[in-house]
């Protein structure tokens, strides 16, 4: 196997961790918080899924890199690496780590913190896949900050919809 | 006790003059091409003296102000004056390149 | 470029954003109860990682970066990305050994830091700068590398 199959393969894994383990932290919270408590089980469950989500970042941030040593042995230059859809994948990670520790420390409302995190997963993914969009950074950082309302307001309507049926 | 808060403030203490060092030796090797070229010439790179400069001034300053022994300052307000002057430091760097090469 | 070379980048990054990962470790436990082993251990790796990084990166940048890199981005559509960036990153590197010691000294020698809110949050405020200078060189250093094209 050569390093780019290698570095390729770790950076969908990780990413295949983060995105999963945020959607089903999402589903998972919603269906623990409908008796109105979160008890020891529970907890743990959410924990777990919480650490997955951290391994996935971090295997995705060391092959990210990776990916992008290999690029630079190739001189790929500015054409790949200032396009508008690596910059704005490069920008949802950041806003992806900052929400992060925001949300560890309790300084954003941990509903909106998650939101944007599991909105900026689905982002970061499709941006890295989707290589003949020819839109530019702003239309694509307005695609993202729509995803993230979306996303809010579908875990908002599941959330009143479990208090309703509990 | 007290000779633990004296290594760790003399620890602090020269570590912000070490950053200071570090931003003044950058911005006047670059203002002066002399003391640039100087620092190539002794250390073969002028970023390795730099390197090099800092890490012996650290070294030096530790001792020195243990054995001073200043007046009682809190570590944490130490740690938060270190804190100022590698954001200040930073920035000032920074701007400093940004102005150097659009002005 | 030789296969030592591309080692020496592979290791300056690798090593570098370790340090990043163990000074977020140190942030995201620091209140836990009882983990004062925890947090020496993350703060003194934090310490070699960019030790470490800054040897294997200074070799690159001393013996390749300056004769091989530098023109092909002064010379392309990104000057400024040398001129303002790597000029600054080079010089801001310098700090982040000397942060992650105190860090890592402040750590070893607290015996009952969480007793004391203000020298808390002193440390988080310390490790938090650290974090915040490493990331911001690591994206300089993306986009030097980006800015490096045929």
């Amino acid at each position: 196997m050569d390093w780019s199959t290698f570095v390729r393969s770790m950076h969908i894994i990780g990413t295949a961790l983060g995105v999963g383990s945020a959607t089903l932290l999402e589903v998972l919270s919603i269906k623990f918080s409908k008796d109105g408590e979160v008890d020891i089980f529970e907890h743990d469950v959410l924990r777990i899924c919480i650490n997955v989500l951290r391994a996935g970042l971090i295997i995705v941030v060391f092959s990210g890199f990776g990916i992008m040593v290999l690029g630079r042995l190739r001189m790929l230059g500015p054409e790949a690496y200032f396009s508008p859809r690596f910059l704005a994948k490069m920008a949802v990670i950041l806003v992806l780590l900052l929400v992060a520790f925001l949300m560890n420390f309790r300084l954003i409302n941990l509903k909106v913190g998650s939101a944007i995190s599991t909105a900026s997963w689905y982002a970061a993914l499709v941006f890295g896949l989707w290589r003949t969009n020819k839109f530019s950074f702003f239309v694509l950082m307005g695609l993202y900050l729509g995803l993230i309302f979306v996303t809010y307001y579908i875990l908002e309507f599941f959330r009143s919809r479990a208090i309703k049926t509990k | 006790m007290q000779d633990k808060y004296s290594i760790l403030s003399a620890i602090i203490i020269s570590s912000i003059l070490t950053i200071s060092v570090i931003v003044f030796l950058t911005i006047f090797g670059e203002l002066n091409p002399v003391f640039k070229t100087w620092l190539t010439k002794t250390f073969s790179h002028h970023w390795i003296g730099k390197s090099i400069i800092s890490v012996l001034v650290f070294l030096v300053l530790i001792p020195v102000f243990y054995v001073l022994r200043l007046k009682k300052i809190s570590i944490a307000v130490l740690i938060w004056l270190l804190v100022a002057v590698a954001n200040l430091s930073f920035g000032l760097l920074l701007a400093f390149f940004f102005f150097e090469t659009y002005f | 470029m030789s296969y030592f070379l591309i080692s020496l980048l592979v290791s300056h990054i690798f090593l570098g954003t370790l340090g990043i990962v163990f000074l977020t470790g140190y942030l995201l436990y620091f209140f836990r109860e009882d983990n004062l082993g925890f947090l020496k251990r993350m703060s003194f790796f934090a310490f070699l990682s960019f030790v470490f990084s800054w040897i294997v990166g200074g070799y690159y940048y001393v013996t390749y970066y300056g004769h091989a890199v530098k023109p092909i981005i002064l010379s392309g559509e990104f000057p400024w990305v040398h001129k303002v960036l790597m000029e600054t990153k080079e010089h801001i590197f310098l700090f982040l050994p000397f942060l992650a010691f105190v860090l890592f000294i402040a750590t070893y020698f607290g015996k009952n830091i969480k007793d004391d809110k203000k020298l808390s949050y002193s440390y988080i405020g310390l490790c938090f700068t650290t974090v915040s200078v490493a990331l911001l060189v690591t994206i300089m250093g993306m986009a030097i590398s980006g800015a490096v094209g045929k």
